[in-house]
């Protein structure tokens, strides 16, 4: 470990993004490059704490801050944070060095990169604070850098939209956290999470008490990780830069509620009703995303359904109650974070080249950007856990644990993994095939710009990871000082799979490759319109929202508001009121 | 006269107008308001220096001739005294450049410090007699402040509505001490807090009553607060802020001492009324606050709602178990909403002082042209909204944790959901500053005026050094809390 990388690591990007300012005063070439070289040289500090974390170092560093709550600044090296901020920095850095091309003649540049640094260094922080007030205030801020990011663009009106839904949607879930935190604190008298394990396995926690609470910690995470019903803030925010996207889904943001629950279920002896629960959540959640992106035009938009669900299956790994599960939640979070990140870094390079993200108007594409259609392919294979890429081999693992589960609820989260798993395919060739395939794009006689080669790169390192990680299951065991050395597979398990695969990939193949059945004959069928129109609507959850707490709160406002009519003598009439009837309570009470 | 703090500020108050009449001579038009600053600050260094008597004792009597033991300090007071005088302090040197095209600055400044004399003296009093004088010295100076710009309709009538809903809250505070004398026959602090307990009849509680009434006027407790809406956005902004700031906290401060001094034993029993009333206080703030379109009229609803949040900890302070915390909680919310609040003002009136209106539909995107201040404001914002790591976040926390604590989870929630409606309307206002394009009547709009930046700077600072560093401002919130109990 070199010296001092539990604090340097997130440190480096969360103090240099005060330097972005300044940067931008000097010069732009400077202001591009130095966040990429801060998030580098913190990989470098993170990527250094492995060794250590091989041969089972672990240590919490603290440091005194508030002593009347007996409350520490510190950071915890085990694992799991080394883990979690090793794939933080190294998504963010190769993003950073993505934005130099992607951002190249974007104004405001300062604002970006601040809240970009500031976004990865909460992020950093997060996972490694020791305890949880720490947590929660690096959890708010990563909130804050995502709606300043979401709103990048404040001239577009949604944009701005969006990234207001996105915090208030997150910090109605970061109140349940904070509930939960406090009456974690009031039980226990500590934050500290070492402390708080060894108090729940000396069994100082009654059960029911701890189902409470690990169910308001969850309330935080489904905000964070856009589990249902919280999720619809995340396919909003792809209005911000794709950059921005790319981060919030590869590396920050979602993945802090996933953190959380692993974090959660490594401290909390949890119980199986809350167990339950939580993978109900993700099946529910994996099916629900999986179909919306089936409907959805907006190539962001199905990625970002796509991560909503592939963030289902961590959810319903963490909701097996065994040490596999957890560790499959790990490896998915790895192999997701690679392969979405390349997606949405290849959805940017189009966008970049075309200016639009509706992929009607996309087409023929694969010869125009061969580079950039064969990282999509891996990244979409990855995706949808075609053998041998790396999402095969978590998703397989997630679902060979799940087939294990026993009983109707275990049966019915396994189905619908894998119905999910059919209908993921089925949308990756969807996408490839109006993305890449078919006639060209019309759009590109009035707009072309070149692809710089710095957003290239990227691509390219990413789309190796992609291919590669999957096969590094012994040593990410390893990593976590797990017994079990990979994948078993489960010829039953794997079959069921393999099935689904060719069930769901051959309608997409037959209609947007072939092209042998025109869409519009199954948006005919009026069962179909029906669920499509469904699909295309979210579910109504948008509607529902809109309807119960915009309006709602609106038409209360407005009610109130007629109380306060600024008549004098209605005025004089309320005082009076309150003073009798506080005198009645009195009297009425007698010798209170 | 009145020990050192209080006579050098009167001093300057009475000196005040002479000032002005020197800087006619001189043309030198702030003259007045640097000589107000400079006695703020005199009396501040002389507050400053009690802290240092409190390493050893814990009441500090000023017995100097004639008014004997009338005046003591123990640690809540230097705590709310330090908190008067610093918002003061700002708010007369944002005054020097913003109200320099206003004439009769003299009377201005002069009322200013006397306001700010009458606060320092309601904190000070050591009895009820001492206290009401003081009390009735700050109001009337406030009437007078909120109407300074008579040549508009606005204040005038905000500044009328104001003095008859005060004089009515002060009628029915000068009826509970009346009755409070009969039966005790005193209205010592220290000889009540003996006296009280024992007598415990239904007079004294309708005297409890009378009393806590008379001060949720000042405090703006539901149904009580309806002057507060027209008054705060009328007064000029270095006076919003202060109203907002710290007067209301007069208010608060005389229901704390009240009910934890010398009836301790009967607010167990109003638990449920104290809490419900505090819920509906944050409630009704928050939600009239949501859809208003006057900057400083939704500043000073949800100003309504905060003194909510600090009833709420104070309510939950009646529960044994989460009396220390709760009390707190009150206390170091006390002293952050005056901060947060007097910065969100002063970005406000900046604002208001370029662009000259104050409706939310004009001011739209004017953080473009004055990105200073809207930073600035922008980070008030975040920190009144609970937005870690400021200010306002570590005492929404502990009053969360207060909640938690007392055993009321319902309320907390309703807290918490509050809190975040709250959030919902700084967010607006953030997307309006600042996430908006500027219009063109706002083309030759530029940043805020040094002299008035320095003071939204210093409460920018502050906001996020207590965030971060809380450790020492809990401490003193902490002591002030042991004081009461």
């Amino acid at each position: 470990m070199l010296p001092y990388s539990p604090w340097l690591s997130w440190l480096i990007p969360f103090l240099g993004s005060f330097s972005a300012p300044l940067l931008g005063k000097i010069s732009r070439k400077i202001l591009h490059c130095t966040p990429f070289i801060l998030v580098f040289i913190s990989s470098i500090f993170t990527f250094s704490m492995l060794p250590d974390i091989y041969n089972h170092v672990s240590m919490d560093i603290s440091v005194k801050w508030i002593p009347f709550l007996n409350l520490s600044f510190g950071v915890l090296v085990d694992s799991l944070s080394v883990f979690m901020a090793s794939v933080v920095s190294f998504i963010g850095a190769l993003i950073l060095l993505y934005s130099i091309g992607y951002m190249a003649e974007e104004e405001s540049l300062s604002r970006y990169y601040f809240f970009m640094l500031l976004f990865i260094g909460a992020m950093i922080g997060l996972v490694m604070a020791d305890n949880l007030i720490q947590l929660y205030i690096f959890w708010e801020l990563v909130g804050l850098c995502s709606y300043a990011l979401i709103g990048f663009w404040y001239k577009k009106p949604e944009a701005v939209r969006a990234g207001m839904k996105a915090f208030m949607v997150t910090r109605f879930g970061d109140l349940c956290l904070l509930a939960g935190i406090l009456l974690l604190y009031l039980n226990t008298g500590t934050f500290n999470f070492l402390t708080l394990k060894d108090q729940v396995t000396a069994g100082l926690l009654d059960t029911s008490l701890i189902t409470t609470l690990a169910i308001l910690l969850f309330g935080g995470a489904i905000g964070k990780s856009a589990q249902v019903p919280l999720f619809v803030w995340l396919p909003d925010a792809m209005e911000g830069p794709t950059t921005v996207s790319a981060l919030i889904h590869a590396a920050t943001m979602v993945k802090a509620g996933v953190y959380l629950m692993a974090r959660t279920v490594m401290v909390l002896t949890v119980t199986p009703e809350y167990s339950l629960i939580v993978a109900t959540v993700g099946a529910i959640t994996a099916f629900m995303a999986a179909t919306m992106a089936l409907a959805s035009f907006d190539i962001k938009r199905v990625l970002a359904y796509s991560t909503i669900s592939q963030l289902g299956y961590m959810f319903i790994a963490l909701g097996i109650p065994t040490e596999e599960g957890w560790l499959a939640s790990q490896f998915h979070l790895m192999n997701h974070a690679l392969f979405k990140a390349l997606l949405f870094l290849c959805a940017g390079v189009l966008i970049h080249m075309l200016g639009t993200r509706d992929m009607r108007q996309m087409g023929g594409l694969a010869k125009r950007t061969r580079i950039t259609f064969l990282a999509f392919l891996i990244g979409g294979f990855s995706l949808s856990s075609v053998p041998p890429f790396n999402g095969f081999w978590s998703k397989e693992m997630i679902l060979e644990i799940s087939y294990r589960l026993n009983g109707q609820m275990g049966l019915a989260i396994y189905i619908l993994g894998t119905i999910t798993a059919a209908i993921t395919f089925a949308y990756t060739i969807r996408m490839i095939g109006l993305v890449f395939l078919g006639e060209e794009s019309t759009v590109k006689a009035e707009r072309t710009r070149e692809v710089p080669k710095v957003m290239i790169f990227p691509l390219i390192v990413l789309a190796v990871a992609c291919i590669i990680s999957g096969f590094l299951q012994t040593q990410f065991m390893h990593l976590f000082h797990a017994e079990k050395s990979g994948l078993t597979i489960n010829p039953i398990s794997l079959s069921w799979s393999l099935l689904a695969l060719i069930l769901g990939g051959l309608p997409a193949y037959l209609i947007y490759i072939k092209r042998s059945i025109p869409p519009e004959k199954i948006t005919e069928n009026p069962v179909l319109k029906i669920i499509h129109k469904i699909l295309t609507n979210g579910y109504y959850f948008d509607s529902f929202y809109n309807f119960i707490f915009i309006k709602g709160t609106a038409l209360a406002s407005n009610k109130v508001r007629k109380f306060q009519t600024g008549i004098l003598n209605v005025n004089m009439l309320a005082f009076l009121a309150g003073l009798i009837c506080l005198l009645f309570f009195v009297i009425q009470g007698g010798m209170l | 006269m009145f020990g050192p703090p209080l006579d050098v500020l009167l001093m300057f108050a009475l000196t005040t107008p002479l000032i002005g009449w020197v800087s006619t001579k001189i043309r030198f038009k702030s003259l007045c308001g640097v000589y107000a600053v400079i006695g703020l600050s005199a009396s501040g260094y002389e507050i400053y220096r009690l802290g240092n008597v409190f390493t050893e004792t814990e009441m500090i009597v000023l017995n100097s001739e004639p008014f004997y033991s009338c005046l003591r300090i123990d640690y809540l007071s230097f705590f709310m005294a330090l908190i008067f005088i610093l918002l003061g302090f700002i708010a007369a040197l944002y005054s020097i450049k913003y109200m320099e095209k206003d004439s009769g600055v003299a009377l201005y400044y002069t009322l200013l410090l006397i306001m700010i004399f009458g606060l320092l003296g309601v904190v000070f009093s050591g009895d009820f007699f001492t206290l009401y004088i003081f009390w009735e010295l700050m109001c009337i100076a406030s009437y007078a402040l909120v109407a300074f710009r008579k040549q508009h309709w606005e204040p005038i009538e905000a500044g009328l509505k104001y003095l008859i809903m005060s004089s009515a809250g002060s009628g029915t505070m000068l009826l509970g001490l009346s009755t409070l004398y009969g039966l005790a026959g005193t209205l010592n602090f220290a000889e009540l807090a003996v006296i009280v307990p024992q007598t415990s009849n239904i007079w004294s509680s309708i005297s409890l009553i009378l009393l806590v009434v008379g001060f949720s006027v000042k405090a703006a407790i539901f149904p009580f607060h309806t002057w507060l809406p027209d008054a705060h956005p009328a007064a000029p902004t270095p006076i919003s802020a202060l109203l907002s700031g710290i007067v209301i906290k007069a208010g608060v401060y005389a229901i704390l001492r009240s009910l934890f001094t010398f009836f301790p034993s009967t607010i167990l029993h109003w638990q449920t009324i104290m809490v419900a009333i505090s819920i509906l206080t944050m409630s009704f703030g928050n939600l009239a606050a949501l859809l208003q379109d006057d900057i400083k009229r939704l500043l000073a609803y949800s100003s309504i709602a905060q003194i909510g949040y600090i009833s709420f900890a104070i309510s939950m302070a009646t529960v044994p178990q989460a009396l220390t915390i709760g009390l707190t909680a009150a206390l170091l919310h006390i002293l952050n909403h005056a901060l947060m609040k007097a910065l969100l003002f002063l970005c406000a009136g900046a604002f208001i002082y370029r662009a000259e209106t104050r409706s939310l539909k004009e001011l739209a995107g004017i953080g473009h042209k004055m990105p200073v201040t809207a930073i600035a404001f922008t980070i008030g914002a975040l920190a009144i909204s609970g937005i870690p790591p400021l200010n306002g976040f570590v005492s929404e926390v502990m009053i969360a944790y207060a909640g938690i604590k007392a055993g009321m989870l319902a309320y907390t929630a309703v807290f918490l959901i509050n809190i975040l409606i709250g959030f919902a309307y700084y967010l607006r206002l953030i997307k309006v500053i600042v996430w908006s394009t500027p219009n063109e009547k706002l083309d030759k709009v530029k940043d805020t005026p040094y002299l008035m930046l320095i003071p939204i700077l210093v409460l920018t600072a502050l906001c996020i050094i207590i965030g971060v560093y809380s450790a020492p401002f809990i401490e003193m919130a902490g002591k002030a809390a042991e004081a009461l109990t």
